[in-house]
């Protein structure tokens, strides 16, 4: 059906448009305005257009996650959904079920998600609960580094060919769309008693340093020209002091593309009566410095969560922390690991309102928004659903001003945020939220609203108040079907599922079945999740988009 | 063209090692459990509405006008796949019913002891890699698990000399497979209960007592416990059958979380047979609830310490075997799909379906909670899968239910 969506403004970075134009698509995609007449017409006026968000980084599917849900029933609230429109039953607020978060990104405007730490071991599991998360687009980067595949190649100084093929492997075995590193080695380290792994530290069992494993990684991603750059959790986690192995971490590519993810858990320096302060404005330097650099920050916001990470060494760690105090930690199956933590971040916290800060900070000091992405790393730093409160943070310095006020006077002290005056537009929240995370991503028909994209769109009501305004989308359209208005949602299609498939040479399936045979627990033979597999068993049918690799 | 690999379905081991071994139960497998499975199930079987035979599809029909009846409906057993479970939940939703394991009572040993402690555990991988030190808990786990120990000491390890591998039993006296070349020490836990010995470990691996007030088998393992490099401790949840089990479990985490301060230890609790793993890891992701949950007027809520007196329909879900039919629903009208074989004793209505990894595929969640399988078929099937049927059933439902 031939829809025209008249006089709102589009706010389109992509195509460098902010201007009240009209849109039109059929068939699911945005179309050049035709001649003829559309069949419906939906006035905009007083409105913005954007392309549906796109979340690179949240948690929203795998083991880690259903870890988190089962560990805290009291942190499931009901969501209380109209019956009438044939919804499922759901509630969630941290540890967020996959139809909640469905329903919950669709009412924000959002069409599209990507969880961040899918382990090969357990990416069937990721597939299903992505598959039962309704309306919105997904896919998931497979988690290496601390796999001991990998670690004995680098051990064995096998050559870069060979991680080249084992990396491409894995993309296609897990049916993923990226590959993430969560503490280079340290996971794996950790087993063997290891308790804290910097950059060049060796690893206790297999000599390799997590410098060597990152550049495995970013040159294989780079060299099988998958289109995101390799996704980076940093070594070090939350420790005070750790600026200097995120700093360190930038340079060690050798000018390779790096996605460096959460980065405000590494932007911590050891100034002050507390030994723990900002290195906001250190890292946002590298950043604007660094071309090949790109970030999403991991904002924290004040209140009950629940942190979920592959990094087991980092949450052990943290386990004394834990609110309420119970944590899991496992390590998995020669792949890798997960901790899950209960979190309540208080703003009368020294630690937690400087975190607060230095989020903020390294969003007002990053220049280059097309480097940036807007995520609190769901649900770690808080749950997804508070993005419009944060969108109001970085688009109203008064607004900033009053919250920065009510921290914790000491922290406070330690932050040059009032000091930064600059306030996000409208074009630059549409970059951070979907046009950044759509290129970085290599998904060339998402994250803008030029002919030929799809016509996932999220149509705000212009107001001063922009969390108000993010908060409650007047219509949302899905692949050009309306799936939410006025933040009631009126239909729950099946999201498709995004992969890249590098090409690689299948002489490595001989060494990974003795390695299976060797270390794993499962055969060889029934690994690898199927296309069919996928598409049917996984995602009730839904769709499958292969994005193209351009190989250098 | 390759026969399908084969994912054996009859335990939570979920054993893809092995070739299939035929439909009948007469054919030989190396497993008891696996051959107790084959024995329960046929291969074809009548749908049946009060004794009768009938067309699937006037059973389905028949299933529906019970369940639309139904003010307090129940779906329990859950012996099957995720794509079953997706399908209960889903009807579940529609027609406000409450939602159970069979296994339900032993899986909330380990649930409550997680709910409020937290845990440490590992795979099966980790497990037969790094274990220096296996303590097995409460009970001969191979009963339930034959191939366990073969699984977890077999092959040789790599992370660890073979001969350095040591298995202890706690409150175990012994066990009916036991592996091949390593032998099980029972300890001696000096007249003390499971709870009593669990705490003087706990005592002294925290140097809280002197070591020289336990009994001498218990400081003796709490020795061996802080100086192995990577320790494992096993049970099975169904084993743990007494009051205050999930207190003990809580007990053995709290340890596992002492040990780790210092060297490296995790548990290993044995489960996920006849789909119990499978079915809450699905009911977890889809509404934030482990099993038992219910569904009511457009909510969801857990429902942990259910009471089943009211429920007057049981919708019995059962294309695995190995469940026990609970005691109190013996008088409540029972509506059931199940494996050819597996229907419960008075059920007015069954419907014969598929056995996942056998007649029909599907996703099972393996003992450690983190592989989940896909588990083809192997034969062609007389009978579509549970989902399909339960979906049948939802489509036969008039609005609202």
């Amino acid at each position: 059906m031939l829809t025209r969506l008249k006089r709102g403004r589009v706010v389109d970075p992509a195509n460098g448009v902010d201007a009240v134009a009209d849109l039109w698509f059929e068939d699911g995609r945005i179309v050049s305005p035709p001649a003829g007449a559309a069949a419906c017409e939906i006035d905009c006026t007083g409105m913005v257009l954007m392309a549906g968000g796109i979340d690179l980084h949240t948690h929203i599917g795998g083991g880690k996650v259903n870890i988190a849900r089962t560990l805290l029933p009291e942190d499931h609230v009901p969501l209380h959904l109209a019956a009438d429109m044939a919804l499922r039953s759901a509630c969630g607020h941290a540890a967020m079920p996959t139809l909640a978060a469905g329903y919950r990104y669709a009412q924000m405007g959002y069409t599209a998600c990507f969880e961040p730490a899918m382990l090969p071991t357990n990416a069937r599991q990721a597939h299903l609960e992505m598959g039962d998360t309704p309306i919105v687009d997904h896919g998931a980067y497979a988690l290496l580094g601390s796999d001991d595949f990998l670690l004995r190649q680098l051990a064995a100084d096998a050559p870069q060919a060979k991680i080249n093929d084992y990396v491409a492997w894995t993309l296609a075995a897990t049916q993923a769309m990226g590959i993430k590193v969560v503490n280079p080695g340290g996971i794996s380290a950790f087993k063997f008693n290891c308790r804290a792994f910097d950059l060049d530290d060796a690893h206790p069992h297999y000599g390799v340093t997590p410098r060597r494993i990152l550049q495995a990684l970013a040159r294989a991603v780079a060299e099988l020209g998958v289109p995101h750059p390799l996704h980076v959790h940093a070594s070090n986690l939350g420790a005070a002091g750790n600026l200097a192995t995120t700093l360190a971490t930038m340079e060690a590519v050798e000018g390779l593309p790096l996605h460096l993810t959460h980065v405000q858990f590494h932007s911590y320096g050891t100034e002050g009566e507390f030994k723990f302060s900002s290195g906001a404005a250190q890292v946002a330097e590298a950043v604007n410095r660094l071309r090949h650099v790109s970030i999403d920050i991991g904002q924290i916001l004040f209140g009950q969560t629940v942190t979920c990470s592959g990094d087991s060494m980092a949450q052990h760690r943290n386990a004394d922390l834990a609110a309420p105090r119970k944590t899991v930690l496992m390590d998995i199956e020669c792949d890798a690991g997960c901790g899950v933590v209960p979190f309540r971040y208080r703003d009368q916290s020294y630690v937690n309102a400087l975190q607060w800060a230095i989020g903020l900070e390294l969003f007002l000091l990053v220049e280059d928004p097309w480097r940036i992405v807007l995520t609190t790393d769901h649900p770690n730093g808080a749950p997804f659903t508070s993005y419009p409160h944060l969108i109001r943070l970085l688009c109203d310095k008064g607004f900033r001003d009053e919250q920065f006020a009510r921290l914790h006077p000491a922290a406070q002290a330690m932050s040059i945020l009032p000091s930064l005056k600059r306030e996000y537009s409208l074009t630059e929240i549409a970059v951070v939220t979907r046009a950044a995370p759509a290129r970085l991503l290599g998904m060339a028909g998402r994250g803008h609203l030029g002919a030929g994209a799809a016509a996932d769109i999220a149509i705000y009501r212009e107001q001063a108040d922009r969390e108000a305004m993010f908060a409650a989308p007047a219509w949302v359209f899905k692949d050009g079907e309306v799936v939410v208005r006025e933040g009631r949602i009126q239909a729950a299609p099946r999201g498709a599922t995004h992969v890249v498939r590098p090409e690689y040479d299948r002489a490595i399936e001989r060494d990974l079945a003795a390695h299976f045979d060797s270390h794993m627990t499962q055969s060889f033979a029934g690994f690898a999740i199927g296309e069919a597999e996928l598409c049917e068993a996984c995602n009730h049918g839904g769709r499958l988009h292969v994005h193209s690799c351009h190989t250098r | 063209m390759n026969a399908p690999h084969f994912v054996c379905p009859f335990c939570g081991l979920l054993c893809d090692d092995l070739p299939f071994p035929g439909t009948s139960g007469l054919l030989q497998t190396a497993c008891p459990k696996a051959a107790e499975g084959w024995a329960a199930i046929r291969a074809t079987g009548d749908a049946r509405v009060d004794g009768v035979a009938v067309a699937e599809a006037a059973a389905v029909r028949a299933a529906s006008a019970a369940l639309a009846k139904a003010r307090r409906p129940l779906i329990g057993g859950l012996a099957g796949d995720v794509q079953m479970m997706r399908a209960a939940l889903a009807l579940a939703d529609r027609c406000g019913a409450r939602v159970v394991h069979a296994n339900q009572a032993a899986a909330q040993r380990n649930l409550f002891a997680l709910q409020s402690r937290g845990a440490v555990a590992t795979t099966l991988a980790e497990a037969r890699q790094r274990a220096d030190l296996v303590v097995v808990v409460g009970g001969d786990v191979t009963r339930r698990f034959p191939r366990i120990m073969e699984r977890l000491f077999a092959p040789a390890p790599v992370f660890v000399d073979a001969a350095q591998r040591r298995l202890a039993l706690l409150g175990v006296d012994a066990l009916e497979y036991a592996p091949a070349g390593v032998s099980a020490e029972r300890v001696d836990c000096g007249g003390l209960d499971l709870f009593d010995a669990v705490g003087a470990l706990r005592a002294c691996c925290e140097d809280r007592i002197d070591a020289r007030m336990a009994p001498a088998g218990l400081a003796a393992l709490a020795e061996r416990m802080q100086s192995c490099r990577y320790g494992l401790l096993l049970w099975a949840a169904g084993d743990l059958d007494f009051a205050g089990a999930d207190l003990l479990v809580e007990q053995l985490q709290q340890l596992l979380q002492d040990l780790n301060r210092e060297t490296r230890w995790a548990a290993l609790p044995l489960a996920g047979s006849g789909g119990d793993l499978t079915a809450n890891a699905v009911a977890a992701w889809q509404t934030g609830f482990a099993l038992p949950l219910e569904f009511r007027d457009g909510e969801v809520a857990g429902d942990a310490f259910p009471d089943y007196s009211d429920v007057d329909l049981l919708l019995w879900l059962a294309v695995l075997p190995g469940l026990t039919f609970p005691d109190w629903a013996r008088d409540v009208p029972v509506v059931a799909i199940g494996a050819p074989g597996l229907a419960p004793p008075g059920a007015r209505v069954f419907i014969p379906a598929a056995v996942p990894g056998v007649e029909a595929a599907g996703h099972l969640v393996r003992t450690d909670g983190v592989v989940t399988l896909y588990a083809p078929a192997q034969t062609a099937s007389a009978h579509p899968a549970a989902a399909t049927q339960l979906e049948r059933i939802a489509a036969a439902l008039e609005p609202p239910c």
